[in-house]
């Protein structure tokens, strides 16, 4: 099956305004099909490259989007898998989707159409979990699809993770996560994504946040040839807040790109955004923020600060900071810089006999620290940080 | 120690060193002296390598090797330490990381095994005392929102830590208070030894009352204009430059 024949809506273009610095070249022509449920001798594979557990997470494995029973943890009361054509009448939020609402709703669209499984996560009320998703791609196709809901004062700690099975072997991967998060209910969720360098990632984030929820979320892209994440929240209950971090590290012909629209659309209101992007090499970095605070969300707060770090002569950062408001009654701040390395810290620590290389490192480093430390459980952050030091040898300070 | 001879240098295509001459042997502190824009600071950075800063003609030998062909962490990895006028603040990266980054390149150079952080937070501490600094300062970000004073004593640790064979000092002195100017004197006095050289670079005398320099230079127009004790930077103090300027 051909894009043409996936869906009436077309595939978004460089020319939609939200899509211009993504990597969409050859997915005119790419066969969206269902991904194949995963053998025996490909769960075995992924068993061998799963990295070490921490054991304070439940472990759940996706391979392919198939849920993996051998390779994950017991399913505590509250999660569960939902084939998709199970899924009840009155739950057709991902299947009203098949006509996209615009562009941007375009893979989230395709995610529901091709994925077999939905995985379902319910948090009852004042209940608390910790969880680790792991999405294990390991050929052609892949669509992870998440349905996740905290009803009132629940609290999720999220853990997710996308890898490959192997360093080589080219997938495609179509994430689409829903979250609602109930009043006074609280999420921490990380996510990694480290696939390969021949790897195709896109992924949907749909967040809604009821009165006071409140929703830290720290991510972190260092992988994929190409990769374009959207993210569409909507504050929609009173006074709930965000802070949202992101770290994008792209190197050699990496591309990596990020939409993130957050609508302020009820009193009280706040958020804090926070984007690190450094490119080196010819990568190209693209990130458009685009926050909204809408006349129905007086008392609001948008704080957004777009950082990009340029370390190769080729590499490209196109940023775009978006403050769209329409009332009187709000506190706004916003900045983007792209920049290099600082020259004077750069002779400061050359000048205490520490390598240039080195020297480099740290001070890469330090420009996502502020990013990094976010991550509130210190095993998951030391797991970061350790996954990262090969991209910055010497820079990752104990 | 240090042997340099007709030095000549450019900032930006502007002559700033104009054929600098100095001898400092070993065991010995030299205050250099001399008005705005003499060309100090510029001799700390030709020193110590910085980008931008061209050697136009001259040589700069230091414990007999040519200083002016090694980059500048292999300067320092050779026993070369600048304590900078304005020290660098590096949000983000850990004040003592960088020491241990820094103590432990120096180690390797010397062929010495690194260090762990166990053995050299020990040391550090010793320092930190001398210094008087609170051991907070360790963990922030090198010099990130410090005051100037712990700025300058930041430096000043830096040196103890690193034990350099030559130290050239860029204005150590200048924001100090009282107090603080007798505490980063005291930390560049214990240094002092045989076997270790110091250039000084100040505008005032009131730092050579703590740290007694072998000989003071006046600095003007890019080379040196008058050497003599220390009884000449009390001649300064009194006079001014323009006595030896305007020739």
């Amino acid at each position: 099956m051909t894009i043409a024949q996936t869906n009436a809506h077309r595939l978004p273009t460089n020319r939609d305004e939200h899509w211009k610095y993504a990597k969409l070249r050859g997915l005119d022509t790419h066969n969206f099909l269902a991904a194949i449920e995963p053998t025996t001798t490909t769960t075995s594979a992924v068993a061998s490259v799963l990295p070490a557990k921490i054991p304070e997470l439940t472990r759940v494995v996706l391979i392919d989007g198939y849920f993996s029973q051998h390779l994950s943890d017991p399913l505590p009361q509250g999660l569960s898998i939902k084939v998709k054509n199970t899924l009840p009448d009155n739950k057709k939020t991902r299947s009203a989707r098949v006509v996209p609402q615009s562009v941007d709703y375009y893979f989230a669209s395709l995610n529901s159409q091709h994925a077999a499984q939905v995985f379902e996560v319910r948090l009852s009320t004042q209940t608390r979990y910790t969880l680790e998703i792991l999405c294990i791609a390991t050929s052609g196709n892949s669509y992870p699809a998440l349905d996740i809901e905290l009803y009132e004062g629940a609290t999720l700690t999220l853990i997710e993770e996308h890898l490959n099975a192997t360093l080589e072997t080219s997938t495609l991967t179509n994430l689409s996560v829903m979250l609602t998060v109930g009043a006074d209910a609280k999420i921490d969720y990380t996510r990694v994504q480290k696939q390969n360098f021949s790897a195709q990632y896109f992924d949907t984030l749909e967040i809604t946040l009821a009165d006071r929820a409140h929703c830290q979320l720290v991510s972190v892209a260092s992988g994929a040839a190409a990769s374009r994440s959207t993210v569409l929240l909507n504050h929609q209950g009173t006074n709930s807040a965000l802070q949202w971090q992101a770290a994008s590290l792209a190197q050699g012909a990496q591309v990596n790109d990020a939409y993130v629209r957050i609508t302020h659309s009820a009193p009280g209101a706040r958020t804090k955004q926070m984007f690190r992007g450094i490119a080196s090499g010819r990568a190209k970095i693209g990130f458009n923020g685009h926050m909204q605070v809408t006349a129905d969300a007086p008392g609001s707060s948008a704080d957004q600060s777009i950082k990009c770090l340029l370390t190769g002569v080729e590499a490209e950062a196109n940023v775009r900071p978006q403050l769209e408001i329409y009332t009187d009654d709000v506190r706004a701040t916003h900045g983007a810089t792209v920049g290099k390395l600082d020259n004077n810290m750069l002779f400061y620590m050359l000048s205490r006999g520490i390598p240039e290389v080195t020297a480099q490192a740290l001070l890469k480093w330090a420009f996502i620290a502020d990013v990094i430390a976010k991550i509130s459980l210190p095993l998951v952050r030391e797991k970061i940080q350790q996954s990262l030091s090969a991209q910055f040898p010497g820079g990752a300070q104990e | 120690m240090l042997k340099i001879n007709n030095l000549h240098a450019t900032v930006a295509g502007k002559k700033v060193l104009d054929g600098l001459t100095l001898d400092l042997p070993a065991g010995q502190v030299h205050a250099i002296m001399g008005p705005n824009g003499s060309g100090k600071s510029t001799l700390a950075y030709v020193l110590a390598g910085r980008p931008g800063y061209e050697v136009t003609a001259g040589s700069v030998s230091f414990k007999d090797q040519d200083l002016l062909t090694l980059a500048p962490e292999a300067r320092a990895q050779a026993g070369v330490f600048l304590g900078f006028q304005y020290p660098v603040e590096i949000p983000g990266v850990n004040n003592v990381y960088l020491l241990k980054a820094a103590f432990n390149a120096a180690r390797k150079h010397r062929g010495e095994s690194e260090v762990d952080a166990f053995e050299f937070l020990e040391l550090v501490r010793i320092k930190m005392r001398l210094m008087q600094m609170d051991e907070a300062f360790l963990s922030r970000g090198v010099n990130e929102g410090f005051s100037g004073g712990e700025k300058k004593r930041n430096e000043i640790l830096q040196m103890l830590v690193l034990e350099p064979a030559l130290a050239v000092l860029d204005e150590t002195d200048s924001g100090l208070d009282i107090d603080a100017l007798k505490i980063v004197a005291q930390g560049v006095n214990t240094l002092r030894s045989p076997e270790r050289s110091m250039i000084l670079v100040t505008h005032y005398q009131r730092l050579l009352d703590y740290i007694k320099p072998d000989q003071v230079h006046v600095l003007a127009r890019g080379k040196i204009i008058r050497s003599g004790g220390s009884e000449l930077a009390l001649e300064l103090e009194a006079r001014g430059y323009d006595w030896l300027t305007q020739v």
